[in-house]
């Protein structure tokens, strides 16, 4: 497991009232097309102190909740108060919030306090949701997190990811081979790979499917990035 | 909580009469191949913070839209002040419709959208105070709000301001061969479905491709699902 350190999630952290945050992206559980090894690969976190702690403790308690709370498929928040088990702090807030660029993975948002959290932020729970969307959406651009979980789980390697992007960008089996140094054979090796791993029948659908793993959303957007 | 409540509250926070909202499609190349397959487009769904502001909306779209230069001019500009003093006098001007439901000046702010980047959303700011909306300085102070105010509105009612589906570039029938083309299913399948033949598919296809701009089958559910037109 990662983790990145993120100066930025002070601010969201801040307006809810805590002191410590952690974001992680992950597949909703009951779909998952192969096994993967943990379901947590990369943690965001606003805190040094919070990163040692937030592996060693809330990963594992996590992996196994993880399980048992089902996520909506609604686009619903759901805000879940937990007592803490560590030194950290007294409080813990998980959120989980649906990705819209992404059907089939989620964000979870872990705030530490040692005071209580901002009630009336919570409560106005579509504010809050649409302060969560930006801030995932944001941390996806920059260190483009969902690829790395892809990567990282083994579900994909960078050469089937590459090709599947330039699939959905309408480039042909013959351009793709110059341009990978394949022949056209392998090329379609890899693209049969990818239509398994996805359980697609045809390649349309393997381009849907990839776009519902967030594959094909995160292009160029660093210039909204930049202004904001 | 509603988004005309949302729309409201921003509006008597700051002052502005009303505020209201769309969305609209940034890329050039897109938008020009709408323009020429519907010569006029115009939208049909705009959110608004009363029903005042929705009554306004309406008739400046039926009346002005085709006729009006500042629709072009605020398509490119991220802040744009729809200003009628060049108007010819002795014509009925769009600043009569203004007037008529009570505002004085309009201002259009856009605001950029990190779900696509084709999209980009445009807030209609509708005062009577002139002086206020010229302030760079409040067009700053608003500017984060108005980001967030964006994004709750696309968590809740994004299918119904799509601008795709807003402007009918694509129908319902458009919307449902793609949903069956991203899921496998066969030509022949899909004609049986929506009562075509095999070639009529083919066409509706065509055209869906040269609407959105797409190469190929796979381009084209990529640009759908980059949009959001496929559910």
């Amino acid at each position: 497991m990662k983790t990145v350190l993120e100066k930025e999630l002070n601010e969201i952290a801040k307006k809810f009232g805590a002191e410590k945050c952690a974001v992680f992206f992950r597949l909703n559980s009951d779909e998952q097309p192969v096994e993967v090894k943990t379901s947590i690969m990369t943690v965001v976190v606003n805190d040094r102190n919070a990163e040692d702690e937030m592996c060693l403790e809330y990963c594992n308690t996590f992996k196994m909740s993880a399980k048992s709370l089902s996520l909506s498929k609604q686009n619903t928040s759901k805000f879940v108060f937990r007592k803490s088990f560590s030194s950290l702090g007294t409080n813990v807030l998980s959120i989980d919030i649906p990705l819209l660029i992404a059907e089939r993975i989620s964000v979870r948002f872990i705030f530490l306090s040692s005071h209580s959290f901002n009630q009336e932020l919570i409560e106005q729970s579509d504010f809050a949701q649409a302060k969560l969307l930006n801030c995932a959406l944001f941390l996806n651009n920059k260190y483009s997190l969902i690829s790395n979980m892809l990567l990282d789980c083994g579900m994909l390697n960078p050469k089937l990811l590459n090709i599947i992007s330039m699939v959905a960008n309408g480039t042909s089996r013959d351009d793709i081979s110059e341009i990978m140094n394949l022949s056209v054979r392998g090329v379609d090796y890899y693209i049969d790979m990818a239509k398994q791993i996805f359980d697609a029948k045809t390649m349309p659908e393997l381009v849907y499917i990839a776009s519902q793993y967030g594959l094909i959303h995160n292009v160029s957007i660093e210039r909204v990035c930049n202004e904001a | 909580m509603k988004l005309s409540t949302i729309l409201a509250e921003f509006s008597s926070h700051y002052g502005i009469c009303d505020t209201m909202f769309a969305l609209d499609i940034n890329n050039e190349k897109m938008f020009n191949s709408l323009a020429k397959i519907k010569k006029t487009p115009s939208r049909s769904n705009i959110l608004s913070s009363s029903l005042n502001a929705s009554q306004y909306s309406i008739e400046s779209r039926k009346k002005w839209s085709k006729v009006d230069p500042n629709l072009q001019m605020s398509l490119t500009n991220p802040m744009h002040h729809w200003d009628y003093s060049s108007w010819p006098e002795e014509q009925h001007s769009p600043q009569d419709s203004l007037t008529k439901y009570g505002y004085e000046t309009k201002v259009s702010v856009e605001t950029p959208c990190m779900l696509n980047t084709n999209w980009i959303g445009r807030f209609y700011l509708v005062t009577k105070n002139i002086d206020q909306l010229e302030n760079p300085r409040f067009i700053k102070k608003i500017d984060s709000d108005l980001r967030d105010i964006h994004y709750m509105i696309m968590t809740k009612e994004m299918n119904y301001l799509n601008p795709f589906s807003d402007y009918r570039v694509i129908k319902e029938r458009d919307k449902k061969i793609l949903a069956m083309i991203s899921q496998g299913r066969s030509r022949e399948h899909i004609a049986n479905e929506c009562y075509l033949t095999p070639r009529g598919v083919d066409y509706c296809v065509q055209q869906l491709k040269k609407k959105l701009g797409a190469s190929n089958y796979a381009n084209l559910i990529k640009i759908a699902s980059q949009n959001y037109l496929i559910e």
